[in-house]
């Protein structure tokens, strides 16, 4: 699955563009997270998973809060989760439509496949355009959105 | 936990510097507005500020207590601490460690105190304390690239939850703002004296769904102080004292600087249960003993959220308990009688605590008949947070 970027201040066609949020900072790229931005990269999604008992984690910490080893792996889920959470932010860096303001989502989605307590990912939606399109309880999977060149964020698609 | 020594320190003053808007007294700097709050707080005690011996911080506060001691003619600085990060919700860790310090004999006479002048907008950054196009911190990289940017979302991202779990409405979240304004109506002090409407709670600016522009409160410059010290001496100060019955700060269960939302069991709280469950303990008090409590209020869902918390309803039922009003001053548990963070003044929980003490001086302006208990209990935010219960003398 190839995206383009994020087209700055395109709010075309649903289907067409990803709604993300305009002007956010990139990613600081660091050992403790470096594994997840090339897995998103290559459309999959890899959290933390403890090396001494299993227990997947998010977001990147040094150490496991089950057994808080520090010792960790990368580990590669199916992609697929259940939206926790979300709102519905103004994106006032967006022109207006038909005079209605952009809003862009931020979700929190409770992923599949995981060891332990549940793992939780804040991210976006980017198939979602307003509050009709997201619920508490909704299927998503991952569509990864580049910014730099092998490396993406973890976003989501609704699942239908 | 062993047993905790109950009532070993009073709070004697309370001190506050003039208030203004978003970088309104950025001329006068932190340690000015700072000094203005503690010579009001000595004025109030009847205390010479010499007698200051200790500074107690919070919310990684750049006011350095050898700069105030230097400009107070502190003569002996025996005790000085900083609660780490914390933010609004650091406010019980300062009084713990002045409380500790005074019932240890390491201090006679500690100050908590806290200045701000928020030259930076906090509803316009990326991250906390990050404007657009800056740097921001590695912690952040889970939340700042998708937009989770504005403190307000934090709330708001709970509050969502709250109502897909328990019915929760955003009228519910109104009758909180409604409430405030109505209190700040009788505050001289407050910056937002005007009542409000729920309709023009709705039909404010959206700001993050389900939170709106009267969800929020407003970031403001000033200071607050009180000064602590043991009931032995209290009693020959000019104001009556008020006991601090006991204290306690706790951390959110997996609420970690790379959080920004927490992800554990108590996502949809204000995080401070387990803080509810040491202070009760530790003071031998419940909520049923509670007379007025001070919240904090820097967006709505806070105070639905504290009032389950703090087991003044079940958890779920905080919106028409609110809805039902049972936090008016007229109500079962009057919350925020100043107007609070919504409409007095922003300036992260101290200004509750000048409210709690004079609730239970008799003083406040829109006062609780025959308080004798007030809880301060943190909000959502950073950890450690943690919780207060005063009492009349």
């Amino acid at each position: 699955m190839e995206h383009g970027p994020t087209p700055a201040g395109y709010v075309g066609n649903v289907g067409e563009a990803l709604n993300r949020p305009s002007g956010m900072p990139d990613p600081v790229v660091a050992p403790l997270n470096e594994g997840m931005w090339k897995a998103a990269a290559g459309d999959q999604l890899a959290v933390q998973r403890c090396a001494e008992c299993g227990a997947h984690r998010y977001p990147p910490t040094e150490g496991c809060y089950r057994c808080s080893s520090c010792r960790w792996e990368w580990s590669t889920l199916p992609g697929t989760g259940t939206v926790y959470s979300y709102i519905w932010v103004p994106d006032r860096t967006r022109s207006a439509v038909e005079g209605r303001e952009v809003l862009y989502n931020v979700v929190v989605v409770t992923v599949d496949g995981t060891e332990g307590e549940p793992v939780r990912v804040l991210s976006n939606v980017v198939d979602a355009w307003g509050p009709d399109d997201i619920c508490v309880g909704q299927g998503v999977t991952l569509a990864a959105v580049p910014f730099a060149p092998g490396l993406a964020l973890p976003c989501f698609r609704t699942l239908t | 936990m062993a047993d905790f020594p109950q009532d070993a320190a009073c709070i004697v003053g309370i001190g506050r510097s003039t208030y203004g808007s978003r970088g309104s007294l950025a001329d006068f700097g932190l340690t000015r507005l700072a000094l203005d709050a503690i010579h009001d707080a000595c004025n109030d005690a009847g205390l010479d500020v010499k007698a200051i011996d200790g500074f107690a911080g919070y919310c990684d506060d750049p006011t350095l207590p050898a700069d105030l001691a230097i400009s107070l003619g502190t003569p002996e600085l025996r005790y000085s601490g900083l609660v780490w990060g914390g933010r609004g919700s650091g406010i019980p860790g300062a009084l713990s460690n002045a409380y500790m310090a005074v019932a240890t004999g390491l201090a006679d006479y500690v100050v908590v105190v806290r200045s701000i002048i928020q030259e930076k907008r906090l509803g316009q950054s990326v991250a906390a304390g990050v404007g657009l196009g800056e740097a921001i911190p590695l912690a952040a990289s889970y939340t700042a690239p998708f937009g989770m940017a504005l403190p307000a979302a934090i709330y708001a991202m709970k509050a969502r939850r709250h109502m897909a779990l328990y019915g929760t409405t955003v009228d519910h979240l109104a009758a909180v703002a409604i409430n405030a304004r109505r209190n700040a109506a009788h505050n001289p002090d407050a910056r937002f004296r005007t009542q409000i409407t729920v309709e023009e709670h709705h039909a404010s600016r959206l700001i993050a769904d389900p939170l709106r522009l009267l969800d929020c409160c407003m970031e403001s410059d000033g200071a607050a102080a009180v000064i602590v010290t043991t009931p032995d001496r209290a009693p020959d100060l000019r104001q009556p004292p008020v006991r601090i019955r006991a204290v306690a700060m706790s951390g959110e269960y997996k609420w970690g600087t790379a959080s920004f939302n927490t992800n554990g069991e108590d996502f949809v709280s204000t995080g401070q249960r387990r803080a509810a469950r040491d202070l009760y303990t530790r003071s031998g008090l419940g909520p049923g003993d509670v007379d007025v409590a001070l919240f904090y209020d820097a967006f709505t869902p806070s105070v639905i959220l504290g009032l389950e918390d703090w087991a003044f309803c079940g958890i779920g039922e905080g919106g028409p308990f609110v809805a039902d009003g049972n936090i008016t001053s007229e109500g079962s548990i009057p919350v925020n009688p100043h107007g609070g963070h919504l409409a007095e003044v922003y300036l992260q929980g101290v200004t509750h605590i000048l409210e709690a003490v004079r609730q239970l001086r008799g003083t406040s302006c829109n006062q609780v008949a025959g308080a004798e208990v007030a809880l301060y209990g943190s909000g959502v935010g950073a950890s450690p947070g943690g919780g207060v219960l005063l009492r009349r003398w």
